[in-house]
């Protein structure tokens, strides 16, 4: 889509124009789901966070002025929603024991058996502290630019290169534990 | 030999990702290739990355193909179905606010007093205005400031929160048998504490892994110790060798190394120090 396009696509959704808003919705809903799911780690809360940052787009279509990419703002809004569903998950105790076994029980079918390779980096990626899983998904997975990246998670691009190099470090020595 | 400060080979690693992307100018470029060919560490971690790259394809991690061609035909329709809520239409107060200063101000008055009346309510309005964009301003600061301090706190959770977890449920788990009664004379039946005792066994492998200080990665590897003790028991234990339980917990003062580390890896407390 022409940047030309998406400006007129986002004026008209500011005059509530619903069939710009849906275009705008189904251009990004994909990658704004996978996103999500990469830092949620499971398909219920990633489609709750993709549906939510679009209604919040939608709710702060007016004060968006278009000074940096409509992607970088809804990629930034994407990660906000999706860290505050994470803090609300570990606030609720009820789920700690089923939260450790779900960690282990998928460790425990999977060493020592042929695993499907992307569940493997699907593990390691979702073991990540959270900044370094979000650059890694953001600049690797997502193949963004470090200023962009770095503009989404409001920090340096220095911190930004850091983080990824740590992340995918971290990632490769995961790899080679499931490997064992 | 030329030698290196820590400085560079770290601005050189955190370019060898750009580098491998052809993303780089031509001088950092030649920089990177000029470091890479004297430094032999640097060289290892380009392989290694180079590697890493190569085993993490962003198609391999594809999660929206998990969801039906329906799923994404309703999605945009779902979205509208959430902003169905009368509360999320945008707020035009703003709107109503400008027209209202362009008929004050625009409208021709033929009277003074009237004149003098509509330049008041003006200079209130563009007071008010003034006031409310500042407030607005200094919310998106504050919101900033959090949601950075969140990322940060998220970033160092994930190993402490396991290390919380794992000496939590080691200490329910071996306290519950040491005061477990006999199923009939002198014998347990420790099938249930086994099964956890492994799920446990397999969180300390790899917090073996984890960057911890001494305290803690002895105290993983103490505990690491009574679960395999408890996991190759006989599942109908006898008396004897739960006291070999009781007696390990006692003997190392495990119980109160448990209850320092839970305080202070507990994910609830604010302030976290190393015990």
């Amino acid at each position: 889509m022409h940047a030309a396009d998406e400006q007129l696509l986002i004026l008209q959704a500011k005059e509530q124009d619903a069939g710009a808003f849906r275009t705008l919705v189904e251009r990004y809903m994909k990658q704004t789901y996978n996103v999500a799911f990469n830092l949620v780690r499971n398909h219920e809360d990633a489609e709750d966070v993709a549906q939510e940052a679009f209604v919040r787009i939608y709710r702060s279509l007016e004060k968006f002025r278009g000074d940096s990419e409509f992607s970088t703002w809804l990629y930034r809004i994407t990660v906000n929603v999706a860290l505050d569903r994470i803090k609300q998950r570990k606030k609720k105790d009820e789920r700690e024991v089923r939260n450790v076994e779900n960690m282990f029980i998928p460790m425990m079918v999977q060493a020592g058996d042929n695993a499907d390779v992307s569940m493997h980096i699907e593990r390691a990626l979702h073991e990540l502290p959270t900044l370094q899983r979000a650059v890694v998904i953001l600049r690797h997975i997502n193949g963004l630019p470090t200023k962009k990246v770095g503009e989404i998670l409001q920090c340096s691009e220095g911190t930004v290169k850091t983080h990824l190099h740590r992340g995918l470090k971290k990632m490769k020595e995961k790899l080679d534990f499931l490997k064992e | 030999m030329k030698i290196f400060n820590m400085n560079s080979h770290k601005k050189i690693q955190n370019l060898l990702y750009e580098y491998l992307q052809n993303e780089l100018t031509e001088i950092d470029r030649t920089s990177v290739e000029q470091h890479i060919n004297s430094c032999s560490r640097c060289k290892a971690e380009l392989e290694s990355l180079k590697e890493t790259i190569a085993r993490i394809p962003s198609s391999a991690l594809d999660a929206s193909k998990n969801r039906t061609e329906e799923y994404w035909n309703n999605f945009a329709f779902n979205v509208e179905r959430k902003l169905a809520d009368p509360k999320s239409k945008p707020k035009r107060s703003w709107l109503s606010l400008t027209d209202l200063i362009d008929h004050m101000f625009f409208t021709p008055r033929p009277y003074v007093a009237a004149f003098g009346s509509a330049m008041a309510v003006l200079i209130c309005i563009l007071a008010l205005f003034k006031w409310y964009d500042h407030n607005e301003a200094m919310k998106q600061e504050t919101a900033a400031r959090e949601n950075q301090q969140t990322v940060q706190a998220a970033a160092d959770d994930s190993v402490s929160e396991r290390v919380y977890q794992y000496v939590r449920q080691s200490k329910m788990l071996l306290v519950g048998v040491t005061n477990m009664k006999p199923v009939s004379e002198a014998t347990y039946d420790l099938s249930m504490e086994q099964q956890k005792s492994r799920q446990l066994i397999y969180q300390a492998r790899y917090l073996k892994h984890q960057p911890l200080d001494d305290r803690t990665a002895k105290l993983v590897d103490d505990l690491q110790k009574i679960l395999i003790e408890l996991a190759n028991m006989k599942e109908q234990g006898n008396a004897p060798n739960v006291d070999i339980i009781r007696g390990g917990l006692h003997d190392e003062n495990l119980l109160f190394k448990i209850r320092m580390a839970e305080d202070t890896y507990n994910p609830n407390r604010e302030n976290r120090n190393s015990y």
